[in-house]
């Protein structure tokens, strides 16, 4: 008993020694507890709307089926009894299928260029906006200059201007080699949506400047007119949800794949990109976050002129430290004075990293209400990033109506610099627009 | 109440000895000398900098302290408005990321590229180290960290184009232990002070090229007949990036003594995606490659030669020239 007593005895005090020894760093620390995650608020939401949406969206063919879709493509366009047969064959399978098949030849990198355009011209005849998640990919891939203006024009006709940007390429290029996609480009025009000053058609020189003022338009906040209307539709979902579906590949190509989709998808792709950013992946969550943030200041308009939570629905996973520098980007990057809190918190609490975020989100959204807050953590002695020094000093610079640019610190990227300097530019479309600005209609 | 087992030990005494060295071994812990420099809180690579001069220089050299200054990731980055490039040109700290899964884009402090908290930060704080006895009094205090030899801990970023994959497949004499081995060896600093080569020799050096391949030619009767063997590299050649091609070409002499122009005969590279009419040629590792030519009439001798460009479109002349071989009957 003595014995066990004595191992007892040498074990509390080397215990007690121990905890004395405690060097008070804990206690001396700052008493910042960051909000915890919510219950359950990560969890699989996107095994989840996969499986949800099994049955719906359009189907996705093998080799053998693209194979036998090009045939059938080429068949049609011989004419006579073969072409019709063909022509017969594609219109009796299911659209779902069909369609399926037709986006499958153009995503066959090597399927003929004129297979491709017959494609394209049956995806026309029977436009849908579940097309848009696989056709918008065709952009990145399409490399037939008159097919991408078929493309430009599918997508137009799907209310969507992702395809714009390649219409002002074309129209700009000083090639001879490309006159009839240069053609079929300024035949286009009179597709753009009409105003009461343009009449299509009438000037090139018109249709041209109605092209930009659109395509900014589209840029600024994804959507063509302001009076287009949201689509809500299953197939639609589906697609986009599929896309998400990608986020999480450790191989990078299909990620980028569908950040480049869902970032020019039009205001639909938003509030799904919202509710994925709660996936427990943590991939899946800052690839949605990121392409929140490419979206950007369109986040912030979507939301606040149809009331959606945008950083009520996003903030909460703040508490997931390993997103917290996406979260705040993506929160920043809306615009919305409502995310300033957050940033304001972190740029104060947060480590290096975390803080450089919250620095670059307040550059993107703060206002001049926020000025002597974002003075006084300016003030105190809390190590900053290069990147964070410049982006708060182009704030200041900003909220004090400073026209010059401040004097980058050392160390700093001029690509970096540019990239703040860019974002202080663009604070001139800060959300919310005007409403007459957005909706000059009503 | 303790049970007592007559001629063995009892349990209580099993019990305080346990109790005992536990304690004991606590506090020799506790007794032992702290450390005598302060513990620094490491919250940038600059300040890695100051104790590791040696480091330092290398790495400021290499590709990895370039990753995000090199002007040829730029112009292909669009000066990195494809922000996708910077996960692997600007990454977080690799051990915040399950072992071999892709890392991701960090926002701060760009310029330094795959800095030294890429491979050396652990996640919550402290610095991770390769070596099994870490100095316990560097301000940073390094810890071991097994993952740091481990060939996950680069497959973060190298295994995007299945470097990492064909290591594993490679012959495990060539591959060795990791990836240290060929990329970071050994090396003695000023001062007497051993390490790893920070400087990751590569495609971009010509001695660590040289060692990835032999290239011989023979003349034969009516042709020439040129070889490739990939004998040193433990993944294909080329290999990681697209952009990377190896060029074999020959060129003849005529009776006159001169030399014709280089003619190219095959290039080992993975094509870019869209490049669909192209294959993938990489010679992988242990293998050979080997192509006859005809030699033209009357030529009297031809050189062989193998060039190694770090993007397709690099003429000739701007190429790493490999080897060169003098073919005669």
């Amino acid at each position: 008993m003595k014995v066990l007593l004595l191992g007892a005895s040498i074990l509390a005090f080397a215990t007690g020694l121990g905890l004395c020894g405690c060097d008070g760093t804990a206690a001396a620390s700052q008493q910042f507890t960051p909000p915890p995650l919510p219950k359950d608020w990560l969890y699989p939401v996107l095994d989840r709307k996969l499986a949800e949406y099994q049955d719906a969206g359009y189907s996705v063919p093998d080799e053998k089926q693209v194979l036998e879709f090009i045939d059938l493509l080429e068949t049609s366009e011989l004419g006579g009894r073969t072409g019709s047969m063909a022509t017969r064959d594609l219109q009796s399978r299911p659209a779902r299928d069909r369609i399926g098949g037709l986006l499958g030849v153009l995503e066959k990198l090597d399927s003929p260029v004129l297979a491709r355009r017959t494609a394209y011209q049956w995806l026309a005849a029977e436009a849908h906006i579940a097309m848009l998640p696989r056709l918008i990919l065709r952009l990145k891939y399409e490399k037939d200059w008159l097919n991408n203006v078929y493309l430009a024009g599918l997508l137009l006709k799907l209310e969507n201007g992702a395809g714009l940007t390649a219409l002002v390429n074309i129209l700009q290029a000083d090639d001879g080699s490309v006159e009839t996609a240069r053609g079929a480009a300024a035949a286009l025009l009179k597709e753009l949506p009409p105003n009461s000053t343009w009449q299509p058609g009438a000037d090139f020189t018109k249709d041209w400047q109605r092209l930009l003022e659109v395509e900014q338009y589209w840029l600024r906040y994804r959507r063509l007119t302001a009076d287009a209307e949201q689509h809500f539709d299953r197939d639609l979902d589906a697609e986009i949800w599929r896309s998400v579906g990608r986020m999480d590949s450790q191989r990078l190509r299909p990620v980028d794949d569908s950040r480049f989709v869902l970032s020019r998808m039009g205001v639909e792709a938003i509030e799904i990109l919202t509710q994925a950013v709660r996936d427990e992946d943590q991939y899946v969550r800052e690839a949605c976050l990121q392409t929140l943030a490419w979206i950007g200041y369109a986040v912030g308009e979507h939301a606040f002129w149809t009331s959606y939570s945008f950083v009520e629905n996003v903030a909460p996973t703040l508490g997931e430290p390993r997103s917290r520098a996406r979260v705040l980007e993506a929160l920043g990057a809306s615009g919305l004075i409502t995310a300033v809190p957050y940033c304001l918190t972190w740029l104060q609490h947060g480590n290096v990293e975390v803080r450089t975020a919250a620095a670059d989100a307040l550059l993107k959204c703060a206002t001049h209400r926020h000025l002597a807050e974002v003075q006084t953590l300016v003030d105190t002695e809390i190590y900053l990033s290069s990147e964070a020094q410049y982006a708060l000093a182009v704030l200041t610079a900003e909220l004090q109506r400073e026209k010059a640019e401040p004097e980058p610190p050392l160390g700093l990227s001029p690509s970096e610099k540019q990239r703040r300097d860019l974002w202080r530019s663009l604070r001139e479309f800060l959300p919310p627009s005007d409403r007459a600005r957005l909706y000059p209609k009503e | 109440m303790m049970t007592e087992q007559k001629g063995g030990v009892s349990i209580g005494t099993v019990v305080a000895i346990v109790l005992a060295a536990a304690g004991l071994t606590v506090i020799a812990l506790l007794l032992k000398p702290p450390p005598t420099t302060e513990a620094v809180e490491i919250m940038s690579s600059k300040q890695c900098l100051e104790c590791h001069p040696g480091v330092a220089e290398e790495w400021a050299a290499s590709h990895h302290g370039i990753a995000f200054k090199n002007p040829e990731v730029r112009r292909l980055s669009n000066d990195f408005l494809n922000e996708e490039c910077l996960a692997c040109h600007a990454p977080r700290p690799v051990l915040s990321f399950a072992a071999g899964e892709r890392v991701l884009a960090r926002t701060s402090e760009r310029e330094l590229g795959v800095d030294c908290l890429a491979c050396h930060a652990i996640p919550g704080g402290g610095v991770a180290t390769s070596n099994p006895t870490p100095s316990r009094n560097a301000p940073c205090r390094p810890q071991t960290v097994a993952r740091m030899t481990d060939v996950t801990h680069c497959a973060a970023c190298h295994n995007q184009h299945k470097t990492v994959d064909q290591w594993r497949a490679s012959d495990p004499e060539i591959r060795g232990e990791n990836c240290n081995g060929c990329h970071m060896p050994e090396v003695n600093r000023p001062g007497g002070r051993i390490g790893k080569d920070h400087s990751f020799k590569a495609s971009h050096d010509l001695a660590s090229l040289q060692s990835a391949v032999d290239f011989s030619g023979q003349w034969g009767d009516g042709d020439i007949t040129v070889s490739l063997t990939n004998s040193g590299a433990a993944h294909n050649f080329p290999t990681d990036e697209r952009s990377r091609a190896a060029d074999i070409q020959v060129r003849f002499q005529n009776a006159d003594g001169e030399f014709g122009p280089w003619e190219q005969i095959y290039r080992f590279r993975d094509p870019y995606r869209d490049e669909v009419e192209l294959v993938n040629t990489q010679l992988p590792s242990g293998e050979t490659w080997s192509r006859a030519i005809d030699t033209p009439n009357g030529m009297t001798a031809a050189e062989a030669r193998i060039i190694y460009k770090t993007n397709p479109f690099m003429e000739d002349n701007d190429a790493k020239e490999l080897y060169r071989v003098l073919l005669k009957p």
